[in-house]
């Protein structure tokens, strides 16, 4: 009514959203962020800036960080590695054939998610220690010794990485199964050539980022290892837990510089990933 | 309620998605917004709900700018392409969801919120559906039920965007015919939006063409399929083809013939001439054009033959009796009865 | 021409060989034989060997170590924990979710990555970056042990870790289903004269409630198994700071081996438990969420 004769015009007008809550949750979800990961984030690297080149220096060339940084690394990588050749295998056999044990065995595939990292980790050094029933056993037949040694840390981090291979190809599996194979199938193509044009090309995406998804994980574990590496400096010991000492020792300079270096590795690869992964997508839009 | 758009427009960035539209839509018209994909057609009807913001410009209900005024205080009811049923709730409470929303002294006792659920479910014939939940329903079915739930409210205007889009052809059909009487009963303002041409020309009163953010047209459905007032609207509408031609002294030549029948509204220079099949007609007389069959379908009563002009003049197409003998590569005279050069402003060139 | 193509049945015939079944029987057998052996050591042994050893030296070691002082003190402060860190979560995933799925706005991707972060990171690290915010030469700790807030150490220190490596777990399902919903719903919602809070209430939250629920689930299974990230904040004291985790760290380092495995066997229940849930809850979900979902 005349209320509205007597509001002025109004100018430029600023766009209004129809949802309401817009500055509520945008604002709640900021400032949770900073506190949780913004904050502490920024102070490790203004912590890890205090240092200066020299200072750098010193600490990336102690021979301890080195060895360090190579075993969570090379051990992460090597379980990355070693779970691209069996992660596949159990994908594709769960996922094509019926087989008893089969559900169970899928359902397993989940536990080293699940399992807290502590309880993963003790079972796995009473396991493979020296003198535990598998250590024992595999000491006497090859003569390697699997606990407290970098062979120890690789077989737990192949736990810890299994379920992200299995996981990311079964649905590109099952996607698959049917269609595509069987118009390869239909076209004359033979076995052999399926699985090197139709299954191969369609898995290696999949394949690239569990790859990598596990070799970040693993680059970073800390629970399942500790127990079986053993941690002797230079040794077993690994980079997470040196980070821990140099804490213990107030040498924060020290151990943010170690907690830098892998952060800017794991982030590293994932930037990797997304764009592989956005290649890809590029890729197959355009054929 | 009357409805006003003034210089309405609309940027995502740069482009200008609704550019400038004015328009007037009184109170009780049934009207269609048609265009092709892109055009701005489904923006538009949300810049009217409130669930976009204009840029520039102003939307007044009964003379009043209700631009800064919230979706919820609009009175609008929407229906959506795919309905947006609340997925968890079931048909009765979807219908009733409005009316327990309202406050203070509007609130309504659950026996009258009953009584109005049942009359709507039986104004959209959906009883003894009540207590499904919306998966458990048909396409048709949904879309009545949205229909319900936005009439609960009484809005003072209903907003559908591609009401029929997602449902197939027969219940489409029947749908349409029973929109068009539902909105004859009640006679509240509706505007919806489509991209089926046939759709906007059967069910409207009134028909608003949009193309590339413009309003091309804004007619009756009559108006717009036998005066189309551009060259795009000419082509969305209906069947059309195209032939070039040359205006000499505000008279249309193809080749050397002189064509009598085509409106022209282009200086002279060489020009688009825009046909319908009914504008080509079989004939043995001066000024007609040799042409050979390259294609025939059956359209309805007619056949619909594909028509070249020899030394790739052009093509046409005209409908004849379904019982006429015809081959491909047949070949006969026609003349041209009708047709329209359209100014350059209004033209898209022949490519 | 047309006698040159097979017939359709011996098309189809021609598909049934070589899709589904095409591999010979002995590779059939050698994959299937490599999938159980492969399984079974890696992660059926292990899992075993928890229950094994939880009951090698009797039901009574067994038990005492589960109703030991330590032990109850260790669970309830778990216990605490995650039933602070699952709200808090749940409340930041719906908030998260909302700003991101209903609302276009710059800068979306850069929160989106944030979201994703904790998972590039190290649990180590990310006790460690808390350290350097909140212990005594940290940015904050000075001003809070002034005011009497403890956070490293005690309780406030251990919830901020666990939330670091736990809160994407319930935004992220809840962002892609939301995602998936689009804003319609809520759109019609308000045209019919609804308020935010009502069609929050009414209309998102019901439709989003298995995805919260599945979130929360991960969750919680996260919070009661955090080691990493808790062992650096927790300063390990023994009956106060110590959780489920530590404690079996604890007696592990202590050699009191069968009570250690019987405090992990409590844990690795608890999360098989989890795993059946999660099981039930999958089913709940749209496809491409829970594909999307399943590899965190």
């Amino acid at each position: 009514m005349s209320v509205h004769a007597i509001m002025p015009p109004l100018p430029a007008r600023r766009p209004r959203r129809p949802i309401p809550g817009f500055g509520l949750s945008l604002g709640y979800s900021i400032v949770y962020l900073s506190f949780v990961v913004l904050l502490p984030l920024i102070a490790l690297a203004m912590s890890a800036a205090r240092l200066d080149f020299d200072g750098w220096m010193r600490v990336l060339t102690d021979d301890r960080v080195i060895a360090a940084l190579r075993l969570s690394f090379g051990s992460a990588l090597a379980a990355a590695i070693v779970n691209s050749v069996f992660g596949p295998i159990c994908a594709y056999a769960l996922v094509r054939f019926r087989f008893p044990g089969r559900r169970m065995l899928d359902a397993l595939v989940d536990v080293p998610f699940a399992l807290p990292t502590a309880v993963a980790g003790i079972a796995l050094a009473s396991l493979y220690a020296p003198s535990g029933p598998m250590g024992k056993a595999i000491l006497e037949v090859f003569g390697v010794q699997v606990g407290y040694t970098s062979l120890g840390v690789t077989l737990a981090l192949i736990f810890v990485g299994l379920p992200f291979t299995v996981r990311t190809l079964q649905p590109v599996l099952r996607d698959l199964e049917g269609d595509m194979e069987q118009a390869a199938a239909l076209l004359g193509a033979d076995r052999s050539r399926v699985w090197r044009r139709v299954i191969v090309p369609s898995v290696a995406p999949a394949l690239v980022t569990a790859f990598t998804l596990s070799f970040a994980r693993g680059a970073g574990e800390y629970g399942s290892v500790i127990f079986i590496a053993g941690n002797f400096p230079r040794l077993s010991e690994i980079a997470p837990l040196l980070i821990i000492i140099r804490l213990e020792e107030s040498n924060y300079a020290g151990a943010s510089a170690i907690a830098m270096v892998m952060l800017l590795v794991s982030l590293c690869s994932l930037v990797v990933i997304n764009l592989f992964q956005a290649l890809m997508r590029e890729r197959l839009g355009h054929e | 309620m009357k409805l006003e758009l003034e210089n309405v427009t609309r940027r995502f960035g740069p482009r200008s998605v609704v550019d400038h539209v004015s328009l007037e839509i009184a109170s009780g018209q049934l009207v269609g917004i048609l265009g092709p994909s892109g055009s701005g057609k489904t923006t538009l009807l949300r810049l009217i709900a409130g669930l976009e913001s204009a840029y520039e410009g102003r939307v007044l209900f009964d003379g009043l700018d209700v631009s800064e005024l919230p979706l919820r205080s609009r009175g609008v009811g929407l229906v959506f392409q795919q309905y947006a049923l609340f997925r968890h709730m079931r048909v009765f409470e979807n219908i009733a969801f409005g009316l327990r929303a309202r406050s203070g002294k509007e609130r309504l006792s659950g026996i009258e919120i009953r009584r109005r659920v049942s009359e709507l479910i039986h104004l959209v014939q959906l009883e003894g559906l009540e207590d499904r939940f919306p998966r458990q329903l048909s396409g048709g079915q949904k879309q009545r039920v949205a229909l319900a739930r936005a009439l609960a409210v009484e809005p003072r205007l209903l907003l559908l965007d591609e009401p029929f889009g997602a449902l197939d052809a027969m219940v489409r059909r029947d749908l349409r015919r029973w929109l068009r009487s539902l909105h004859e009963r009640t006679g509240r303002t509706t505007i919806f939006v489509t991209h089926d041409q046939e759709e906007a020309l059967e069910l409207a009163d009134r028909v608003i063409v949009m193309n590339a953010g413009r309003v091309e047209q804004d007619a009756d459905p009559d108006r717009i399929y036998d005066d189309p007032a551009s060259s795009f609207v000419f082509e969305f509408i209906g069947e059309a083809s195209r032939l070039p031609v040359q205006i000499r002294d505000g008279l249309v030549w193809f080749r050397d013939r002189l064509l009598t029948s085509p409106r022209v509204e282009a200086p002279d220079g060489p020009a688009v001439l825009h046909l319908r099949p009914e504008h080509v007609r079989w004939t043995e007389g001066e000024g007609s054009i040799d042409v050979s069959v390259i294609a025939g379908r059956r359209i309805g009563p007619h056949r619909r033959l594909g028509l070249e002009i020899p030394g790739g003049w052009g093509r046409l197409e005209m409908d004849t009796d379904a019982a006429t003998p015809m081959r491909i590569g047949d070949q006969f005279r026609v003349e041209i009865t009708g047709g329209r050069v359209y100014a350059p402003s209004k033209s898209r060139p022949l490519q | 021409m047309s006698e040159d193509r097979p017939s359709s049945a011996c098309l189809q015939a021609h598909a049934r060989r070589y899709a589904g079944a095409g591999d010979g029987p002995v590779l059939r057998l050698l994959l299937i034989l490599i999938t159980w052996l492969f399984l079974s050591i890696a992660v059926l042994l292990p899992l075993c060997v928890v229950f094994v050893e939880a009951f090698a030296r009797g039901s009574d070691v067994f038990l005492s170590a589960l109703v030991s002082r330590e032990t109850l003190q260790a669970l309830s402060l778990t216990l605490t924990v995650t039933a602070l860190v699952v709200p808090a979560n749940m409340i930041f995933g719906l908030s998260a979710a909302w700003a991101l799925t209903k609302f276009e706005f710059p800068g979306k991707p850069v929160l989106l990555s944030l979201i994703d972060l904790p998972f590039a990171v190290s649990p180590v690290i990310a006790g460690y970056v808390l350290v350097l915010v909140f212990g005594s030469s940290g940015w904050l700790g000075p001003v809070l042990s002034e005011l009497g807030v403890k956070v490293l150490f005690s309780t406030p220190g251990i919830v901020l870790a666990t939330i670091f490596v736990t809160f994407p777990m319930v935004a992220r399902p809840l962002i892609a289903l939301m995602e998936d919903q689009g804003r319609e719903e809520e759109e019609t919602a308000l045209s019919l004269g609804a308020g935010g809070l009502r069609t929050f209430l009414t209309v998102t939250l019901p439709n989003v409630r298995w995805a919260l629920f599945y979130g929360g689930l991960l969750c919680a299974a996260r919070s009661f198994g955090e080691f990493g990230a808790v062992s650096v904040v927790s300063g390990h004291i023994r009956g106060l700071t110590n959780t489920m985790p530590l404690h079996v760290e604890a007696l592990y380092n202590d050699n009191r081996v069968a009570a250690a495995f019987a405090v992990a066997s409590l844990l690795a229940s608890f999360s098989l438990f989890t795993l059946i849930l999660k099981f039930v809850l999958e089913r709940k979900l749209p496809d491409d969420v829970r594909e999307a979902e399943r590899v965190r």
